[in-house]
């Protein structure tokens, strides 16, 4: 059933920190505030004539603090307005989005900014005398503490899972050569993204190949999202509003035409109501159901910013979002279906492996490179993606359409 | 109340991972700011209660026992029984349905999915890497039970379990009421007396260990030793070069022993640096690794990765609880590149 917004919202302006690995200089609140200062510069805005926000915050541990957006209110000039945090694991970008729109769509409030930000290097192994294994750590706390969590379940398990049951039922799909080829393509495109993390690496097949596992054999070193410190914000503006503040700051509005969101549960098994393996289905669901609301299938989309924690997810992603049939998401590099070898761009920003993956903010930073390309580029539409939770369970897609001013 | 089981000497936090009270200036790399860094911990402790689950570790505590529960009216059987109502099926009131507890479930199962295999664990569990979790369908469950997977046979290799492989499951000797009270094994590596067995222990199986053979010294191999000496030497010789390299070798210090086909020579990981030393001068080496074929060695400094070399077998090591440092000797080819290719853009 096609779902229709009271009224139409575009995003306005937009703004997205320099992505590291650590921003030593920058508290989490000094990285928020830079991000709501550059979007409103970008949009040319009063802070005054924004009512309310959304904050995405991934995760209290990485934040060092209980209720870390009481802190921001301030901070984001709201004070004795609302604020909504958002955290819904790695999908919180995606879902403080949806809950952006929710609140202009739904006719609450006109001017709306939704803001993502992250720290999580300052987390710190003691033992090994390094950041990623108490980063991984802090990831893994979000397992079942009875069932699983003592039995050493990591970060990257939640997709590890998903992508080798995948490939038990498709072991001719995910080629090595052609995710090598995909994560080449990637860093090449985070070369033009001013704000990637990984501007600065050659990354080949070869490499990839000859990279350590991570969960074997499942993925690699170089096929896995950076941890990143760095924020976003973007700008949602009601039809009416929207055109007058795009007329003023020169830049096209972006609408946002469809919205869709879908977690699958938390228990995997052989049938529903448990999460099956060799599917993500909350990426196929969501994104049916923007695409749905956009009127518009995969076929009109000219850009994906796709949430891509690993590269073989990325492929499956892909798969269950329409671009390709389930099982044959190498036909991406193989029917030459991805840019340079064809028409669709995949991650322009190098996506979250070589752009940057600041968890509560990620899907905002995918979404302001691609209304960056939709402009630059002259292009209609494209389609932003985000996922996260414990087994990939949760999901959420949306449409954008290139307007004029 | 019942009397308190403790693992003696274990901590829920372990003391070397808990940092002194400290504070350092630091500058950023980038933007050459000094910064104040100090030392935190956000933690809280607990007596954690199973509540309602409480029976399904207690059956596996006390009787070894895996139980699960039914839906009364779709007959749906969840194993672990990780809730107490169906959340499909309603009663006339419209409330949901109860589920019927303590269903004794078979212990012989099989793998949902191919499980994975962790090498970079998390703090908490480096030093049991690596290792398998996966899930298993025991009986008619719809749900799959989350499970630690072993193999008796030495290293857990890729392959040995894969989806649909049957599997048995296996009790701790000294169970606590933890998801590690129990585990599964290939069902194949159970000897049959024992597949049908309810409440099999782990001490009535045999397990194999990783041996640590001396590598076979072939003259043709000694012959081209001095050259793969002079590749390794050249490339820890870069360690002092690279900042990142550096980096990763911060505060670690080892002594490691080097046993190839073509001869032997030792490591002495200080200071963020390795120096490449003879054997003899190494008393108490940390960390031995046999490499029977040397040209492994080359193929670290190009790049490949001495992890997935102890993985296939090529080289073994002394102590499987020290891979960090193995994962720190695979970051060194990928920052020293990295600082050169910065430094030749510049």
């Amino acid at each position: 059933m096609k779902r229709v917004p009271k009224r139409k919202v575009a995003i306005v302006g937009a703004f997205t920190t320099p992505c590291r690995g650590r921003w030593l200089s920058k508290t989490l609140w000094e990285l928020g505030q830079w991000a709501v200062s550059g979007a409103l510069q970008d949009a040319k805005l009063d802070m005054s004539q924004v009512e309310a926000g959304v904050i995405g915050l991934y995760n209290d541990i990485f934040a060092r603090q209980a209720i870390p957006e009481s802190a921001f209110q301030g901070h984001l000039g709201l004070a004795f307005k609302p604020l909504v945090r958002v955290t819904n694991g790695g999908a919180t970008g995606i879902y403080a989005f949806g809950s952006a729109f929710d609140m202009v769509a739904g006719g609450r409030h006109d001017v709306v900014f939704c803001v993502g930000t992250e720290k999580a290097t300052d987390c710190y192994d003691f033992l090994s005398e390094t950041q990623t294994p108490e980063v991984v750590q802090t990831i893994a706390w979000s397992w079942d503490p009875l069932f699983e969590r003592d039995q050493g379940a990591t970060a990257a398990d939640s997709y590890a899972e998903v992508i080798l049951s995948y490939m038990d039922h498709y072991p001719k799909d995910l080629k090595m050569p052609v995710r090598g080829e995909i994560l080449r393509i990637m860093c090449e495109q985070a070369k033009n993204n001013p704000n990637a993390q990984r501007r600065d690496e050659i990354v080949t097949p070869e490499r990839v190949a000859n990279s350590p596992w991570i969960i074997e054999p499942a993925f690699k070193k170089l096929e896995t999202c950076v941890y990143t410190e760095g924020a976003c914000c973007l700008i949602f503006a009601a039809e009416g509003v929207a055109e007058e503040i795009c007329r003023q700051s020169g830049k096209p509005p972006i609408w946002i035409e469809g919205v869709g969101f879908a977690n699958e549960p938390y228990w995997w098994g052989i049938k529903h109501p448990h999460k099956l393996p060799g599917r993500i289905e909350s990426d196929h669901l969501a994104a049916k159901t923007a695409y749905e609301m956009a009127g518009i299938g995969p076929e009109r989309i000219d850009v994906v910013e796709l949430h891509d924690a690993f590269l073989p997810q990325l492929e499956i992603t892909m798969a269950e979002m329409g671009f390709v049939p389930m099982g044959q998401a190498d036909d991406l590099i193989d029917k030459k279906i991805m840019h340079p070898h064809g028409k669709l761009l995949i991650n322009p920003s190098g996506g979250l492996i070589y752009g940057g993956h600041f968890v509560g903010g990620s899907n905002m930073f995918s979404a302001w490179s691609a209304r960056r390309e939709l402009i630059s580029r002259n292009l209609e539409y494209a389609l932003i993606h985000g996922t996260g939770a414990s087994s990939a369970q949760y999901g959420g897609a949306v449409v954008l359409r290139r307007g004029v001013i | 109340m019942e009397k308190v089981m403790r693992r003696k000497g274990e901590y829920v936090i372990p003391h070397e991972a808990i940092p002194e009270i400290m504070t350092r200036n630091s500058v950023s790399p980038e933007d050459k700011v000094v910064c104040l860094e100090r030392t935190e911990a956000m933690f809280t402790t607990y007596w954690a209660s199973a509540g309602e689950i409480s029976p399904f570790f207690l059956a596996v505590m006390k009787e070894k026992k895996i139980i699960g529960a039914r839906c009364p009216k779709c007959k749906m059987i969840i194993c672990p029984p990780y809730m107490t109502r169906c959340p499909v099926c309603q009663k006339d009131d419209k409330s949901l349905v109860d589920l019927e507890l303590g269903i004794e479930m078979p212990q012989v199962g099989y793998m949902l999915g191919t499980p994975p295999i962790t090498v970079f664990a998390n703090a908490r569990f480096a030093r049991y890497a690596p290792f398998g979790r996966g899930r298993v369908i025991l009986g008619d469950s719809q749900s799959a039970l989350p499970i630690q997977v072993f193999t008796t046979t030495g290293f857990l290799k890729p392959g040995i379990f894969k989806r649909g492989t049957q599997v048995k499951i296996v009790f701790r000797k000294n169970r606590m009421g933890f998801s590690t009270d129990y585990f599964a094994v290939p069902l194949e590596e159970v000897p049959e007396k024992l597949r049908s067995k309810k409440g099999l222990e782990e001490t009535e199986l045999k397990w194999q260990s990783q041996k640590l053979a001396a590598p076979k010294v072939a003259a043709e191999t000694q012959k081209g030793f001095p050259k793969i000496l002079e590749a390794v030497r050249k490339f820890v010789g870069e360690i002092p070069r690279s900042p990142r390299a550096q980096r990763d070798l911060t505060n670690w210090d080892r002594k490691i022993l080097v046993k190839t086909g073509g001869g032997k020579f030792g490591m002495v990981l200080a200071k963020q640096k390795i120096k490449m030393v003879k054997d003899t001068e190494l008393k108490k080496p940390d960390l031995t690794l046999i490499v029977e074929d040397p040209a492994n060695l080359v193929k670290w400094t190009n790049g490949d990765s001495l992890v997935n070399m102890i993985r296939m077998g090529f080289i073994a090591i002394s102590n499987l609880q020290d891979m960090e440092t193995i994962f720190k000797f695979d970051r060194l080819h990928r920052s020293i590149r990295r600082d050169a290719e910065e430094k030749g853009k510049k």
